[in-house]
């Protein structure tokens, strides 16, 4: 995205989705990386609309005839209206026929595959890059859910701040996801890895090297899963003794990229002493589970599932 | 190239392989169960392969999944053995309930109605577009075809009789309506003339003429084969109109009952072609009037 003076306007938009992932603090004066979404919700509004033109787009490739889209968004259970009516209007503005919305949680477990139709209790903890979602989930509707402000961008962050405080080195937001994908840990599973980091010395200020350990990894996330635990510990309490039961019977699944570090399972199971499954292919759960559900829509009608 | 490629691979049942890694670790059921948090139920069903004794599969995979990892396998190959031992589950459908008929009406003909709907609006639009143009184009017309004979303009009628030529050409117009109590001021040698002139035409019915007689006051519209419009107006009580055309005539009469129809000198029951007061009906197709 070019930069126009100080302000960010979109003026032209040079990549999008991965390409400009790799952008993301390594562009020039005249450039801007912007990441449109955050904490689930939209922080600017007008590059979001430029990147779901893009994505629009490439729907339809180059055919002539392009047909508005019908979209299904999915926001966390925790958004105000207001961030939904924002929502809504993007999406609008940005070329959709139709603009539904849906909780995240119950997309991620229609896309997981598990059975919400049944009168039974399901419990899905997503955790996504800015937010996690906890829910219950039984007859199509939702008996529980809540949303905690703490993802995989909190993970980054907070092994951001733990090299800083440890060894005085300023690393990035994108080496820090490399640090969590390859070495990161939530439960301490007797495996060690390790994994040589670049960075800026702050007391030096030149580029620097050095070795980071799994087990550092682990600590560093401790607080964030800390707060993950909670909420899950939380949602269990709160759920009604029946369909408590039957989540403690089959257990709770997790979506999302959160899903992929490497022993949440563990420490999760350990924590609640539940059966804790990880979906397949956590990362797109929630996109396949949105998918689903407008297809359902043509067949059951838009009420099906008492989306907003 | 080994020679067991050529043989066909081994199917791997994910229950047995566990059981046989489970029973070579020296561990009990028992302790499977309480470290994966699951009954001992749910593990003899994973072992035996008994999905019906299992929930869904996205927990059944699960389950085998934090197994295979507990006894430090890949679970990969037994994850695949399980896909093709369940597929085509469905998970998600509508919660059964009295309303569901309700909301399954069939989209498909949801659509077929509104294009039919469409299709009808669009053909109603386009003839009414039809009857609009029509109609302009036949008020823009000289309407010489349809002259109300007035009572009124003796002087005209009186600089008729002396202009022959444009006597000559009122005598040959083709319809004219006649008041039978009209009366003519002027002279009366020129009364007579005229009179004789009219009641030459008004008294005798031509064949294939159409004669209206009017009580009450209505609409009319005549037209001829060809859809050319002989008349559009309306016309008053007391009225006759006589119209003669290429037959058959097309008549629409906008307050039937305050009207009757006499086609070559018979009467014409207008009552079948009345729909809402107004009659639509087509006259001298054949010989036989309708």
């Amino acid at each position: 995205m070019r930069k126009v003076g100080g302000e960010i306007q979109p003026k032209a938009v040079l990549a999008v989705g991965e390409g400009a992932k790799h952008m993301l603090g390594r562009t020039p004066d005249n450039m801007a990386a912007i990441r449109p979404i955050r904490d689930g919700v939209v922080a600017h509004l007008t590059v979001t609309e430029k990147m779901l033109q893009h994505f629009f787009s490439q729907l339809h490739g180059d055919s002539w005839f392009k047909p508005a889209p019908r979209v299904l968004v999915c926001v966390p259970c925790g958004a105000t209206q207001v961030e939904r009516r924002a929502i809504r209007e993007c999406v609008k503005n940005a070329g959709a026929a139709t603009v539904s919305l849906m909780v995240e949680a119950k997309a991620a477990a229609i896309g997981a595959g598990v059975p919400i139709s049944d009168p039974r209790g399901s419990m899905i903890l997503d955790i996504g890059g800015g937010t996690s979602e906890i829910a219950v989930l039984s007859l199509n509707g939702i008996v529980y859910s809540n949303s905690v402000r703490i993802g995989g961008d909190k993970f980054d962050e907070a092994i951001v701040n733990h090299v800083r405080r440890h060894y005085k080195i300023l690393i990035g937001d994108v080496t820090a996801e490399n640090i969590k994908k390859q070495i990161g840990q939530a439960y301490a599973n007797g495996e060690s890895l390790e994994m040589e980091v670049r960075g800026r010395s702050m007391a030096e200020g030149i580029p620097r090297s050095l070795l980071l350990r799994s087990s550092e990894v682990l600590k560093a996330l401790q607080e964030p899963l800390a707060s993950i635990v909670q909420a899950v510990r939380m949602a269990l309490e709160k759920t009604p003794p029946e369909l408590g039961a039957d989540v403690a019977e089959r257990g709770m699944v997790l979506t999302g990229g959160g899903a992929l570090l490497s022993g949440l399972d563990l420490l999760l199971k350990k924590e609640t002493g539940l059966p804790v499954i990880i979906a397949d292919d956590p990362l797109t759960c929630v996109a396949r589970g949105g998918g689903k559900y407008l297809e359902m829509m043509d067949s059951y009608g838009v009420d099906m599932l008492d989306s907003d | 190239m080994s020679e067991t490629n050529f043989l066909p691979t081994e199917e791997v049942s994910a229950g047995k392989t566990l059981k046989r890694h489970r029973i070579e670790r020296r561990l009990s059921v028992e302790k499977i169960a309480s470290e994966l948090n699951l009954t001992t139920a749910v593990i003899t069903a994973l072992e035996a392969d008994d999905y019906a004794q299992l929930p869904e599969p996205v927990y059944t995979r699960g389950y085998i999944h934090a197994y295979a990892t507990l006894l430090q396998l890949d679970s990969k190959p037994l994850l695949q053995s399980h896909s093709t031992a369940t597929q085509g589950t469905q998970t998600l459908r509508p919660v059964p309930g009295l309303d569901v008929a309700l909301n399954r009406f069939p989209r498909k003909l949801m659509l077929l109605t509104a294009t039919v709907a469409i299709i009808l609006i669009g053909l109603a639009l386009a003839h009414w577009m039809q009857e609009r143009t029509q109609r302009s184009t036949s008020q823009t017309r000289p309407t010489s075809l349809a002259v109300p004979v007035e009572p009124a303009q003796p002087e005209q009628l009186a600089a008729d009789t002396v202009g022959t030529g444009k006597l000559a050409a009122w005598q040959n117009l083709e319809q004219r309506v006649v008041r039978p109590d009209a009366t003519w001021p002027g002279t009366a040698a020129q009364d007579a003339a005229l009179l004789q002139n009219i009641d030459s035409r008004s008294t005798h019915v031509a064949d294939g003429q159409l004669l209206l007689r009017f009580t009450e006051q209505c609409w009319v519209e005549i037209r001829d084969v060809h859809g050319q419009l002989l008349i559009s107006k309306l016309v008053e009580a007391g009225e006759q109109l006589r119209i003669g055309g290429q037959k058959p005539l097309s008549v629409l009469l906008g307050n039937a009952q305050g009207v009757t129809v006499e086609y070559a000198g018979r009467p014409v029951a207008i009552k079948p072609f009345t729909r809402n007061n107004i009659a639509r009906l087509t006259v001298g197709a054949d010989d036989d009037a309708p």
